[in-house]
């Protein structure tokens, strides 16, 4: 049986149509991708991932049940950890690795240009035109529905 | 998320009184020797039933097998329960170590649940929520016995109370419980001593400890156990009277009680009637100066602190009783059970003291005659009563009138009994309500018209026109004011005021002119 290829939305974007980080297409676009996601690791976590060249996988702990689940080391750490810590946005970080960042803080939940608007004090418009523009930047793209 | 183990939130609300707890009740005042109050009781039954719960949760918890927690150690083969998944068991197949750099020395156990499905789960954690999650939540308030009387307190304690007057191995008295099998006898020899030391204090008041000081009990018993025994065989015993406010047990002799104490004034009589009250309120409220009657369920509100000022009808003014009507009933002293209650007024100008009793089953106060006699009041004088800061005590006083003589509406009456008005020039020493104001110059007829009941015998209406008539007649416009019309009526049978009004407005021969005014119309009906 053939893979399904991907569908693309024929349905025009609006200032309501969810975005999020598209790990899965960023990994299939872009080689360096983890290099560039350890860029944003704080300091404890650069030194522990420093001489990993592999993917490496952590057995994250869920804080609620204690049920363990294997994870993208980078990722998990990245989302539960560094992005939470105080300064990781910042007003003047330009308008894309704002929004990246925002992402990233959040656990990658999907958010609307509107939501995203209120957050980076820009005009809903000007998020959505950015996002759906014709490069996409750092992985973040409408998420599709299944 | 798992939380601490907690109360259940309507485990307080659903509460009932159980056999047990009746049981506990009967034990901790058997432990404790003496009588408690209810709400000793409610304290320690509450404290007992926290206890009680929080053994049964942990039992419960602990009975369904050893519970996962994240920071143990455990083996293949090892046999748990895991809360999050509501206490399924499962059974631990492997053991790896885990890689993680928040934890050191992380160990990930494989469990199959019994239900089939495998999850992977840390062990060796020190720090994680579930660690505690089997404990009781300290800051639960439904385990906490202040913030459940706080929040439960009164529901809780009429549960109790209900519980306990049913149970007749216990017995109350001044609001304190005890097993009726454990207080001491008192014998007859001793109940008659104590009515001869009340004798000699011309019927009391005297509490309890002031009587067994006098009647010398031979016992070992403990001196609040011989108390509140001496108590039950005084209020089982018809001679005597416990006339104390809530809270203090007073005795009295109940054969030296005043008359009108023991029984209702005749002046005060009345039979109630039915009739609708529907929109009569919106006139009692139009009344000059405030209306306090104990025949009404609405009066002027008050404050409980402030002084109240109190216009004299002439059944009041002449049985030397107050109306006890719902804002007065709160500035007297009342009792959990006594019917009657005995206290002071103190006169606030010539610091002299009277004798008080508040009458609850006939919702009058007493004991005023003498003091309206020595100051010359009149039906319609204004008295003032307060809380005096001493528990118990209630300040009385009037203002004197400015004026010794005023024209005022006086009664006369005819050698049939017929009533009549005149405005005469009469002395008076006391402020009045001018619309209340009546004098009496022939006591003795009046009295006469009370004694035979005469106008008791007629229909209300009849009275109502009849003193209507009469009244018209003091004015050229012929008008009658309805706040005139019930001291009026008042002066030859008890009547309230809702009632005077629900005629005035229902009457076809009396026209209604607007506010309080009436006046009888053109042509009478024949009657």
């Amino acid at each position: 049986m053939s893979e399904m290829p991907k569908r693309t939305s024929l349905i025009r974007p609006t200032v309501d149509t969810l975005f999020h980080i598209d790990f899965d297409w960023w990994q299939e676009n872009d080689a360096n991708w983890r290099i560039f996601l350890q860029g944003y690791l704080c300091e404890k976590h650069q030194q522990f991932f420093k001489d990993q060249t592999e993917k490496v996988i952590i057995d994250a702990v869920d804080p609620e049940t204690a049920e363990v689940k294997q994870v993208d080391g980078i990722l998990f750490e990245l989302m539960t950890h560094c992005a939470k810590q105080p300064g990781f946005i910042d007003d003047n970080m330009p308008l894309v690795a704002k929004i990246f960042r925002i992402f990233l803080a959040n656990g990658n939940q999907p958010l609307t240009s509107s939501q995203l608007s209120e957050m980076v004090k820009r005009p809903a418009q000007t998020v959505l035109v950015t996002l759906t523009g014709p490069q996409v930047y750092k992985g973040i793209r409408i998420q599709q529905q299944n | 998320m798992i939380a601490p183990v907690k109360l259940n939130e309507s485990y307080w609300f659903d509460f009932k009184i159980s056999p047990s707890d009746i049981d506990f009740i009967y034990n901790f005042l058997l432990e404790n020797a003496q009588p408690l109050t209810t709400d000793e009781l409610l304290s320690a039954l509450i404290r007992q039933r926290i206890e009680q719960q929080l053994d049964s949760m942990q039992q419960q918890t602990t009975s369904l097998g050893v519970v996962y927690l994240p920071n143990e150690q455990y083996s293949i083969g090892d046999k748990l329960v895991f809360p999050v998944f509501d206490m399924q068991p499962g059974e631990v197949t492997a053991i790896r170590e885990g890689f993680n750099p928040e934890f050191t020395n992380l160990k990930v156990i494989e469990v199959k649940m019994d239900s089939g499905k495998s999850f992977s789960f840390a062990s060796n954690v020190a720090e994680h929520v579930l660690n505690h999650a089997m404990e009781v939540a300290q800051d639960d308030p439904n385990i906490v016995p202040e913030e459940v009387l706080n929040k439960h307190g009164s529901f809780l304690k009429d549960q109790l109370s209900e519980a306990l007057e049913g149970n007749s191995d216990l017995v109350k008295i001044a609001g304190c419980w005890f097993p009726r099998s454990l207080l001491v006898d008192i014998s007859v020899g001793h109940l008659n001593l104590a009515e001869a030391v009340l004798e000699e204090a011309h019927g009391g008041p005297l509490s309890i400890t002031e009587l067994m000081q006098q009647v010398e009990l031979d016992t070992d018993a403990d001196d609040k156990l011989l108390e509140f025994s001496f108590d039950l065989a005084l209020q089982e015993d018809k001679r005597f009277d416990e006339v104390g406010p809530a809270g203090k047990t007073l005795w009295f002799l109940h054969e030296m009680e005043p008359e009108d104490v023991r029984q209702i004034p005749d002046y005060l009589k009345y039979t109630p009637r039915d009739y609708p009250r529907d929109g009569l309120q919106e006139y009692l409220q139009l009344f000059e100066g405030n209306l306090y009657d104990e025949l009404e369920s609405w009066d002027s509100p008050h404050d409980e602190h402030k002084e109240i000022s109190i216009s004299l009808i002439y059944p009041h003014w002449r049985a030397g009783t107050l109306p006890l009507s719902n804002s007065l009933r709160r500035l007297f002293p009342t009792a959990h059970e006594a019917p009657r209650v005995n206290f002071a007024f103190l006169d606030e100008h010539t610091q002299k003291t009277y004798s008080g009793w508040v009458v609850r089953k006939n919702n009058y106060i007493s004991g005023l005659s003498g003091w309206f006699t020595e100051h010359e009041l009149m039906p319609g004088s204004l008295v003032k009563v307060r809380k005096s800061e001493k528990p118990g005590q209630i300040l009385l006083r009037y203002d004197k009138s400015r004026q010794n003589k005023e024209w005022l509406k006086t009664v006369l009456i005819g050698s049939d009994h017929g009533i009549v008005f005149a405005m005469l020039k009469q002395n008076i020493s006391a402020e009045f309500n001018e619309r209340m104001a009546i004098a009496i110059p022939d006591l003795s007829a009046v009295d006469e018209i009370w004694q035979n009941r005469v106008y008791e015998k007629e229909a209300l209406e009849k009275t109502i026109l009849r003193v209507t008539r009469e009244l018209a007649k003091l004015n050229p416009q012929g008008q009658v004011h309805a706040q005139e019309l019930y001291a009026a009526v008042n002066v030859v049978r008890r009547c309230p005021p809702s009632l005077i009004l629900h005629h005035l407005l229902n009457q076809p021969s009396i026209a209604h002119l607007g506010d309080l005014y009436f006046r009888l119309a053109e042509k009478e009906p024949e009657a």
